[in-house]
């Protein structure tokens, strides 16, 4: 596999929410890399801190929320130090996101175009008006949106098409990385498939690096590079999608896998749950944040975090199995490249 | 919920209010009062229980001796303290003490009170401390001002001093009030008045005589007080007149028809340099007698126009209909009665007429030599003739204001070009007082049409020393000055009346000098404010508005209180 | 205009007619059913039993109330609105004719200064929401809302017009300047223009400033409010949050797009208000000595003159339907939803 350049840095990432029963720690401690040109697919349960972790990284958290540690650094920049008005110039140019609802994401009250000419006018206030509509035309043709329909409102547009212009405005300004926040979760699976082919199709044509923020494994299989895994706050496993796919490290991450429905019509098995709750996060579990819910929990586990590490090359996991301690009693499990 | 059952619903409520209506009684039938007394429209079902010990069974709830108790009990002087901080004028009389032949004879009789002689008086009726004489005592809290409760609530404390009354206060809305009273139904109650005419006997007829009374609610016929209102009525001697009104007094203080209570000020208010504001008995207002001092700031900025503010609004400015004080203001000074007053005083002087009437050996016919070469504004000269027009209109036309003349007036005849006669129906030795009124003034035929009342002329082209150029409804009237007044030319050629809707905003403007002179109604409170500010002077004008208590001479006695 | 926006129109206009047929029977019966009757209200005791009646007779008060009915429905049909029954006879649509645009006229600009100061507010309110400009302006809407109209007025009136004499006090129009004034049309912006009489526009201009400002101020507070909480809620909606991912300004977001979409609820909101507005001109009405319909009511209701309330009533009620109808129509063409 060529060595693909580091697009982007998160490190030791941590967002607070301040709620009334006390601080929530979303995320905690993340660290991760995102390289040029992949598709890196994000996953977890609901309210494990992956839409957090999208928001963040455009730094999007709103109050009563922050990001209370760590450092992003994007292109040999970090924009932790960005001010405002950097942050403004950044986000859209060089991150850009697209969302879950394409429909309130969108003004009701504006035109197709009109999103895309006000995002370009505003990033580039010397384009002339009629250049930003050329472009806009432009782009959104080879995305499948005739220049007829541009003029339309977005509740005259169909769901996928509603899509497409979410992505659109994705790409309208030549960003390196897209955000998907769980871009396919509201649309039906021929449309999703659609729009996965394109999405695939966009890195192809324009090089641009993705980050699919969803909880749809089987999304994740088809589309991704790699794949970061989240449970609780934390990022417990990283790495290509054949690697996690073929042999899950993580005790979750194989749980994770083994729910998944099998379409197979003979093999009818019992559907695989995972026993117990997704931890509270104003008082997660000490040590391990799955050690409650986790069948190959140790003691260690439920007093000492494991760290988040490199135990093969490209892969990274955050388990005791695959770490060594004094207080641990057995030895670490060796994983092959 | 579903259009249908709303629409439903909406049918039902609307049939519901038809049928109610449907039932219920309209116009009252007029009671048919002549010399005797007829009981009134009111069913009541009396209950049929044994009076109480010591109290005797009657027909009508007020006697002689509990009116006379009610009149004892009362000390206006301190309704007046109490109330109105002194401001207003206690009434020992009905009629003003301004007046001729005018006299005190409550405070004859009672003092200022005399509460020993009221809780005898109940007392004799059989009343005692454990059973007191209840009734209920009815206002308008809004009509007469919201002083009234105030009032009401003095009179009610004074009353029940005496320990053998008990009042129930009960305020009913001017409408309603309105009706309840003229359908004898209200026992006791306050209204107020205000004269057509400068005579003691348009403050005495109303009220005490059998044909006037019901129409104030009051119910009272008294053969001897009948007799004694006509002759002094109509007696052509003023000493002869002086002599029953002085026995009138007597009697009316003896029966207490009504009770007088206090007299209510206005207040007019106008700035430094403007001269000539003067409001006499009569309550005129004359706008031909104001000038401009030389060192005068006119609001206008003109020497030559005076703006004049009033709360009042335009009811009718047709003479032969118009029957509110600030319509007869404006007709007055676009036009002449037969006779006039001379400015701030009751000085009765020719008008229209040449000279005052003379009288027929009967009394009953008064005879006008009208002015030569009087015209109306417009050229149309005014003759006779035009004053019998005018009468005709009056008579015919049934405004407003035509019971008034019609219960005196029999009829008008043009004796020649320049003589007019009018035949009354009795000798009313008051007649040339009447004739100084509004109804007497004579309407243009080119502004007011001989067939129909025109309350709202676009202009009034009269004989008096304006004419009536333009109106605004709501908003402005202007006057300028006559060029055919066959008096003298006012010393301001324009008069400019400026309507507002509230007293607080027009002594605003006066204070900020956007109008000269402030006149009704000004109101005590403004009035209170507007005397300690500098470069005007608010001046009270002794108003012959009168406050009075009714008692309802036929209202049932029921025992069962 | 596409066929359904057509259609919404033509019902619209349809069903204004029974409401307002509905409304008007309604206060034909309830007017009977007050105790009080319009004679002896205005003229008191001062005239007999007989001659009330008499009037009674010539105003026919007397006939049977079905037979008033059914003359009353067909004088609105033939749009007869006849007399004021007491206190100055007038052809009702001689005074209604006057005082109705006097009304308007003032209203007009109220809605505007409500509409400008609530919604400016408002926006910048929740734009600054839990920053102390939050706090002051939620503060002064309510105080907005609390101080009666008319004390309101009579404040301006004595700041503005007696302590500093820069307003004129009362009334539409300059005293003197009246007097050659011609109205036609009785709004008399329009009735100046027309006459290209500059000074006379000037001095209608400057007799609207006060009580428009007191009433559309006293009304703004409900504004306010409304605008905030709105804006509150559109500033979390998602397409905001799309909107910040692509870098579009915050300013911009809140005035431009948040309050574009929250325009739609206050617009309905307005319209609502401008039946209000008429009613609660009375008081400004009052202070101001302001020749409207609002005062006009009022006073008739007091003397229970039938056919002045009725026939003022029903004018009332077509014109708020006017105004709620073409607020529907203003709302289907902001709210692209709604018109494709």
């Amino acid at each position: 596999m060529a060595e693909k350049e580091v697009l982007m840095q998160i490190k030791d990432l941590s967002v607070t929410y301040e709620t009334r029963l006390g601080p929530v720690s979303a995320v905690e401690g993340v660290s991760f890399d995102i390289l040029k040109g992949e598709i890196l697919g994000l996953v977890g349960e609901s309210g494990c801190g992956k839409s957090t972790m999208g928001k963040a990284l455009m730094r999007m958290i709103q109050p009563p929320g922050r990001i209370s540690s760590g450092k992003l650094i994007f292109d040999g920049e970090d924009i932790m130090t960005y001010d405002e008005n950097q942050m403004r110039d950044f986000r859209g140019r060089k991150i850009s996101m697209i969302f879950q609802d394409p429909m309130t994401s969108l003004n009701p009250v504006q035109r197709v175009d009109e999103h895309l000419v006000e995002a370009i006018q505003v990033h580039e206030p010397k384009t002339k008006p009629s250049d930003a509509l050329g472009r806009s035309n432009t782009l959104m043709e080879r995305l499948g949106i005739q220049k007829q329909r541009m003029k339309n409102y977005p509740h005259q547009l169909s769901g996928g098409m509603r899509q497409r212009v979410m992505i659109g405005l994705g790409l309208v300004l030549n960003a390196n990385l897209i955000v998907a926040d769980e871009a396919t979760t509201s649309l039906d699976v021929i449309v999703e498939a659609k729009l996965v082919d394109q999405l695939k199709e966009i890195r192809d044509e324009f090089g641009v690096t993705l980050l699919v923020i969803t909880h749809n494994i089987a999304l994740v299989a088809e589309i991704s590079d790699r794949v970061a895994v989240m449970y609780a706050g934390h990022l417990v496993e990283l790495g290509t999608v054949e690697k996690i796919f073929d042999n899950p490290l993580h005790p979750y991450t194989y749980g994770l896998l083994s729910s998944v429905p099998n379409i197979k019509l003979d093999e009818r098995e019992e559907l695989y749950k995972m026993g117990g709750e997704p931890p509270n996060l104003t008082h997660p579990p000490k040590g391990c944040r799955f050690h409650p819910r986790c069948p190959k929990a140790m003691p260690i586990c439920e007093t000492i975090e494991p760290q988040f590490q490199e135990v093969a090359r490209g892969r990274f996991v955050k388990c005791w199995l695959y770490e060594n301690h004094p207080d641990k009693t057995t030895k670490k499990i060796e994983v092959a490249a | 919920m579903k259009s249908k059952t709303l629409y439903m619903i909406i049918a039902v409520l609307v049939l519901f209010s038809m049928v109610m209506t449907a039932c219920t009684p309209k116009a009252t039938e007029a009671p048919v009062v002549e010399e005797t007394t007829e009981a009134p429209v009111v069913e009541e079902t009396a209950a049929e229980t044994e009076a109480p010990a010591g109290v005797p069974d009657r027909e009508f709830l007020w006697t002689p001796a509990l009116r006379q108790a009610v009149a004892a009990a009362i000390d206006r002087e301190v309704i007046v303290d109490r109330v109105f901080e002194g401001r207003n004028i206690p009434a020992y009389h009905m009629v003003p003490s301004g007046y001729p032949f005018a006299t005190e004879p409550f405070l004859d009789k009672y003092g200022t009170r005399d509460l020993e002689m009221a809780i005898e008086l109940v007392k004799s009726e059989g009343y005692t401390e454990d059973n007191p004489f209840t009734f209920d005592l009815f206002y308008p809290p809004e009509h007469y001002g919201t002083t009234t409760a105030d009032v009401m609530q003095v009179i009610k404390e004074q009353l029940e001093e005496t320990g053998v009354m008990k009042v129930n206060l009960q305020s009913m809305n001017w409408a309603e009030y309105v009706d309840a009273f003229v359908a004898g139904e209200i026992p006791f109650f306050i209204l107020g008045w205000f004269p057509d005419f400068a005579d003691p006997d348009n403050w005495l007829s109303p009220f005490a005589s059998c044909i006037g009374s019901p129409d104030n609610g009051v119910f009272y016929c008294n053969e001897e007080m009948d007799s004694l209102l006509l002759a002094a009525a109509s007696a052509p001697d003023p000493a002869e007149r002086e002599a029953l009104y002085q026995q009138i007094g007597e009697l009316y203080a003896e029966e207490v028809p009504t009770l007088p209570l206090f007299w209510e000020p206005e207040f007019v208010t106008y700035r430094d340099g403007v001269e000539g504001v003067t409001i006499g008995a009569p309550f005129e207002f004359n706008y031909n007698v104001l000038s401009f001092a030389e060192d005068a700031t006119p609001a206008s900025g003109s020497r030559d126009t005076i703006i004049i503010g009033t709360t009042d609004e335009v009811n009718s400015l047709d003479p032969q209909d118009a029957y509110s004080t600030h319509d007869w203001e404006v007709l007055k000074n676009t036009g002449m009665a037969l006779l006039s007053y001379t400015p701030g005083t009751s000085e009765l002087v020719p008008g229209a007429a040449a000279e005052l009437p003379t009288v027929s050996e009967d009394g009953l016919t008064y005879t006008y030599k009208i002015k030569e070469g009087l015209t109306f504004a417009d050229g149309t000269p005014v003759t006779a003739q035009t004053f019998v027009d005018s009468w005709n209109r009056l008579n015919t036309l049934e405004g407003q204001v035509s019971g008034l003349i019609q219960l005196y007036v029999d009829s008008v005849e043009a004796v020649d070009d320049l003589t007019v006669a009018y035949h009354l129906k009795a000798s009313f030795g008051f007649f040339p007082a009447l004739s100084a009124a509004a109804p007497f003034i004579v309407a243009n035929p080119a502004n007011f049409a001989a067939d129909a009342i025109n309350q709202f002329p676009d202009k009034i082209d009269g004989i008096g020393a304006y004419r009536m150029v333009s109106h605004e409804v709501g908003q402005q009237m202007v006057l300028e000055a006559n060029p055919n007044y066959i008096g003298e030319a006012p010393a301001i050629k324009n008069v400019i009346i400026r309507y507002f809707a509230d007293p607080t905003t027009m002594a605003n403007a006066i204070e900020k000098g956007e109008i000269d002179v402030a006149w009704r109604t000004l109101g005590p409170v403004e009035a209170v404010r507007l005397s300690s500010v500098e470069g005007m002077t608010t001046v009270t004008v002794e108003a012959p508005a009168l406050r009075y208590m009714v008692f309802n001479h036929q209202y049932p006695y029921k025992p069962a209180e | 205009m596409s066929a359904s926006l057509r259609r919404f129109i033509i019902t619209r206009v349809l069903l204004t007619i029974p409401m307002v047929l509905i409304l008007v029977t309604m206060i034909f019966f309830i007017m009977r059913i007050l105790p009080g009757d319009p004679i002896r209200s205005q003229l008191g005791p001062r005239v007999s039993e007989e001659q009330a009646n008499a009037l009674r007779e010539r105003l026919g008060l007397n006939r049977p109330l079905y037979v008033q009915y059914f003359d009353f429905l067909w004088d609105m049909v033939t749009l007869d609105f006849g007399t004021a029954l007491t206190q100055g006879e007038r052809p009702i649509l001689d005074e209604l004719g006057e005082r109705m645009p006097a009304t308007i006229e003032l209203t007009i600009p109220a809605i505007a200064i409500t509409a400008v100061i609530g919604i400016f507010s408002g926006a910048y309110a929740a734009k600054n929401r839990k920053k102390p400009v939050d706090y002051v302006i939620r503060l002064m809407s309510i105080v907005a809302y609390s101080i009666p109209v008319f004390f309101m007025g009579l404040i301006f009136q004595i700041l503005f017009s007696v302590r500093l004499p820069v307003f004129p006090l009362a009334g539409r129009m300059d005293t003197l300047m009246m007097t050659t004034f011609e109205s036609r049309t009785h709004f008399y912006v329009i009735d100046a223009i027309l006459a290209q009489n500059w000074k006379a526009l000037g001095s209608v201009l400057m007799h609207l400033v006060l009580p428009s400002v007191t009433l559309g101020l006293a009304l703004s507070g409900v504004f306010v409010r409304l605008t905030r909480v709105n804006m509150i809620e559109m500033l979390q909606s998602d397409f905001i949050t799309a909107g910040r991912a692509r870098g579009l300004p915050e300013r911009r977001l809140a005035y431009r797009h948040s309050l574009r979409n929250t325009f739609i609820p206050i617009l309905t909101l307005l319209g609502l208000q401008f039946a209000i507005l008429l009613a609660g001109a009375v008081l400004t009405e009052t202070t101001f000595s302001w020749p409207g319909v609002g005062r006009y009511l009022v006073e008739r209701i007091q003397l229970r003159d039938y056919t002045a309330v009725q026939a003022t009533i029903a004018v009332f009620a077509l014109f708020v339907a006017a105004v709620s109808l073409l607020m529907d129509i203003l709302y289907a063409f902001i709210d692209p939803r709604i018109r494709y």
